[in-house]
């Protein structure tokens, strides 16, 4: 028994260090990323940005680094695709939002966005304010708070209806809060943004007949792939296929 | 809402003061923080709903009638204007606004009450009335009102002379409205004038009038004045207000009709039944002073009047003309007369005298090679209108500032005229040597010359990169894809399934006597047992039946929900046998009651192998009971 616990104490120890070592090599990559982008050597800083994250762990200040570093290299594609990534874990930082938007207002657009009603705009923002960390807390945070209330409600003694009136509320928006959760993941699944300029196929074949034109840059539906393929959707509805080479999930 | 809730709390707390505050508080907190949490973020909706409603169907001529236009889960989006209703003049009073929650929806409502006073008997309908709210029209139903003599409901208008019934006060009070001419110009100031006569009538608040125009617009206000005034040798009392109208469009316009609100004092006795006071100082001391008087408004109206708007002449209009009608003087000045290139200079022009200059446009400079010229500062002045302008000559070898003029229509000559003023001599002198040519900007007021900055042209770039890393996070396994998650959820809804069926179950016991000690019974029973047990090894025969007898009668107590007193062999064994309990265990039981009582009223008893018997016998009814009966 002693034996067991002393072995899971030591393999604590090991995890631990070794998350500390781990962090403590992203820090002085990171450190050494941001030297090389002063120094104007983003090529360089790119490596050490990406040694990082080759190695699972990352931060919103990286990604935004990395996005700046691919910037100034000119390849917007690539930058877009690390602004989107970074939004995602600080999603109201407004350097990044800045940045974003300006890297957006360069890429070349061949199609409008689809026309969306005010609901469905106030719900996407809603959901965008949050990233899913805080999400996935809010979740729990409102399961506690249902909870507490209601055991209170119990321990009150409030009237048989009022309690379950005030029950249904409270969970009604709990469940409103794990539904926003889950979308939140959905959105973050399926979408990719291409790093090159090509043409979208109707097959995925080289063969096969150009359908629309793809910028670099551009935000697309990730829908499935197929060997070396990927079909995607544009914003506006188009779908064809493109050499995943040419697409980022994001 | 919480207000009964409160209630509710501090009833279901009775022993402890400190507990029902608590309890209160608490209530009130959770109720806030709920209501707050849903409510904030989410609003609500209700469904819009209008009804005009009356508060009498059955009037006297004598009463007024109140009107009330309500709008449910809405807003009013203006004050509804009420139609002419037939029999009636109506009278806007105010808003109401009321917002309740019940059962924790939350209505608001939105009135607008009117006030009807009757004008003749009959049987008279409110017609269906329309608003819009937010947007959408909603329509109310009509409503039938009969309007009966004012004798009958014992109420009469304190009118010198009435006698009761209906009453005609046409003669009494009016209002005429007159203009001076039949014609006048596009734009011409044509004063009107309306007069409100008043005979032997108790009248207050006398409103301003509002008068109606098609084809002419108003000024503001009216000048009054008051006097006495002989028609058709009656003696009134004359309230006159004064104005001027602007014919905006050519051809026949009509002017009002006039109306005129005021309040009418109307005599209203006092309706309660006698007391004591009345039978001690009588019906006339009382009639004196309880008799109120109750002020009702009352609408005047005249008639309309013509008038034959003329066009301008087109035959020598100037091309400088704005629309100025009437007899002007035209005033310009300029100051300094001596500056330094890039100094300013300001133009001051006046127009005064009599007419209309509503749509009238004052003289100005022009930007040109001379001068840099700034949008002039307009304002209303008395008797007519000026205005400033800032010009800053451009060059030194300017001498004067050119001539203005301003022209406009005199309808008595029936002509165009333009007055002319200037030029003004100016001199420019060329700045000191070192100084440099400033150019001025002014601000929006034209008052103050500032210093202009130049402007700021910069390219656009992204921020730069972020020097701390911030929170390292898991880019491949978030936290919250884990099991973990899932499961921490998971246990919190069942740590909340568990609490809720433990506060029942507990909720239950409280509150089910019988239940709580039907539960209760075996394990009661097993501890008597066991010191039954102990009396038996200590050979104590009397206390050992004591407490058999005690055991049992407390366990089938407890199991059937009896009282003390209730349990004796016969109530026990017809619960046994409406539980169908076999009949070797009824025996049992039988056999145990009669062995008790013949130790504890006897004095006799069964020697230590009966008594382990007896208690053997117990502890199989006991274990037998609870296996097959509930």
């Amino acid at each position: 028994m002693i034996g067991k616990v002393l072995f899971v104490a030591l393999a604590s120890c090991l995890v631990v260090g070794s998350a500390r070592a781990q962090e403590g090599l992203a820090l002085s990559n990171f450190v050494k990323g941001n030297s090389a982008y002063q120094e104007g050597h983003y090529d360089e800083a790119i490596q050490y940005y990406e040694a990082i994250l080759r190695e699972g762990s990352g931060s919103g200040a990286v990604l935004y680094n990395l996005g700046n570093s691919y910037f100034k290299k000119k390849m917007l594609g690539k930058a877009v695709l690390n602004y989107e990534r970074a939004r995602r874990l600080i999603p109201r930082d407004s350097d990044l939002e800045s940045n974003y938007h300006y890297a957006l207002s360069l890429i070349k657009k061949f199609s409008d966005p689809p026309q969306k009603g005010e609901l469905q705009r106030a719900w996407e923002n809603w959901l965008d304010y949050f990233s899913a960390d805080e999400w996935a807390w809010g979740a729990y945070v409102w399961l506690l708070l249902t909870v507490v209330l209601h055991l209170l409600t119990l321990w009150l003694k409030w009237p048989a209806n009022s309690r379950r009136a005030a029950a249904g509320v409270l969970i009604a928006v709990w469940l409103l809060h794990v539904f926003a959760f889950m979308q939140k993941l959905s959105d973050e699944e399926g979408y990719a943004v291409a790093v090159g300029e090509t043409k979208a196929l109707f097959e995925p074949r080289e063969e096969s007949t150009a359908h629309f034109d793809l910028v670099e840059g551009g935000r697309v539906e990730l829908l499935k792939t197929e060997g070396d393929w990927a079909k995607v959707r544009r914003p506006d509805g188009k779908m064809g296929w493109v050499r995943r080479e040419f697409v980022e999930k994001i | 809402m919480s207000a009964s809730l409160s209630g509710r709390s501090a009833k279901s707390h009775p022993k402890g003061v400190m507990l029902g505050i608590s309890a209160r508080v608490l209530n009130v907190a959770v109720l806030a923080l709920i209501s707050i949490i849903v409510f904030i973020p989410s609003g609500h909706a209700q469904d819009v709903r209008f009804e005009a409603t009356v508060d009498a169907k059955t009037i006297s001529l004598a009463e007024s009638l109140q009107l009330t236009l309500t709008v449910e889960g809405g807003k009013f989006e203006d004050a509804p204007d009420l139609p002419a209703i037939d029999g009636f003049d109506a009278r806007y009073v105010g808003p109401s606004t009321r917002v309740s929650i019940i059962n924790g929806q939350v209505s608001s409502m939105a009135s607008h009450v009117y006030v009807l006073v009757p004008r003749k008997t009959g049987k008279f309908q409110i017609p269906a009335l329309s608003v819009k709210v937010d947007g959408k029209n909603y329509t109310s139903s009509p409503i039938d009102i009969e309007v009966v003599d004012a004798a009958a409901a014992g109420q009469q208008p304190a009118l010198s002379g009435s006698g009761g019934g209906s009453v005609d006060i046409g003669d009494k009070i009016f209002v005429t409205m007159s203009v001076p001419r039949d014609e006048a110009y596009l734009n011409e100031k044509v004063p009107v004038t309306v007069k409100l006569f008043v005979s032997d009538l108790p009248i207050q608040d006398i409103q301003l009038p509002q008068l109606a125009l098609d084809g002419a617009i108003a000024d503001d206000g009216f000048e009054h004045q008051q006097y006495q005034q002989v028609v058709g040798g009656v003696q009134y009392q004359v309230v006159e207000f004064k104005t001027y109208v602007y014919p905006t469009r050519t051809g026949e316009i009509k002017l009002g009709p006039v109306k005129i609100t005021c309040g009418l004092m109307f005599e209203s006795k006092q309706r309660s039944a006698p007391n004591r006071f009345d039978e001690f100082f009588g019906d006339e001391f009382f009639n004196r002073f309880l008799n109120t008087y109750e002020k009702r408004p009352y609408t005047v109206q005249s008639g309309d009047v013509s008038l034959k708007v003329l066009p301008w002449p087109t035959e020598d209009q100037p091309a400088d003309f704005s629309g100025a009608v009437g007899q002007f003087n035209f005033e310009a000045s300029t100051g300094p007369a001596e500056v330094t290139l890039g100094d300013p200079v300001t133009l001051k022009l006046k127009v005064t005298g009599e007419g209309n200059l509503r749509n009238a446009k004052l003289p100005s400079l022009g930007n040109s090679a001379e001068f840099k010229t700034y949008d002039a500062q307009t304002k209303e002045a008395p008797g007519g209108r000026s205005s400033e302008q800032i010009v800053i000559p451009q060059s030194d070898t300017i001498t004067q500032v050119p001539a203005l003029g301003f022209s406009f229509f005199d309808p008595q000559s029936k002509s165009f005229k333009t007055v002319t003023q200037g030029p003004f001599p100016l001199k420019v002198n060329k700045p000191k040597a070192g100084e440099d040519f400033k150019m001025l900007q002014f601000s929006s007021a034209g008052q103050k010359p500032e210093e202009a900055l130049p402007e700021e042209t910069f390219g656009r770039d992204i921020i730069f990169i972020k020097d701390h890393p911030g929170a390292w996070r898991d880019l491949r396994h978030p936290w919250y894809a884990g099991w973990g998650y899932r499961v921490l959820i998971l246990l919190t809804i069942i740590a909340w399934a568990g609490l809720v069926a433990f506060f029942e179950w507990t909720h239950r016991l409280s509150s089910d006597t019988a239940l709580a000690r039907r539960l209760l019974a075996p394990k009661k029973a097993r501890r008597g047992l066991q010191d039954a047990q102990r009396l038996l090894a200590e050979s104590k025969n009397g206390e050992f039946y004591d407490l058999l007898f005690k055991t049992m009668q407390e366990y089938f107590g407890d199991k059937f929900h009896l009282s003390a007193g209730g349990i004796t062999f016969a109530n026990v064994d017809e619960r046994l046998r409406e539980r169908n309990v076999p009949a070797a265990i009824r025996e049992n039981v039988r056999v145990l009651f009669e062995d008790c009582d013949a130790v504890r009223y006897a004095g006799s008893g069964p020697g230590e192998g009966r008594m382990e018997t007896e208690l053997k016998r117990l502890q199989e009814t006991i274990d037998h009971l609870e296996r097959n009966v509930r």
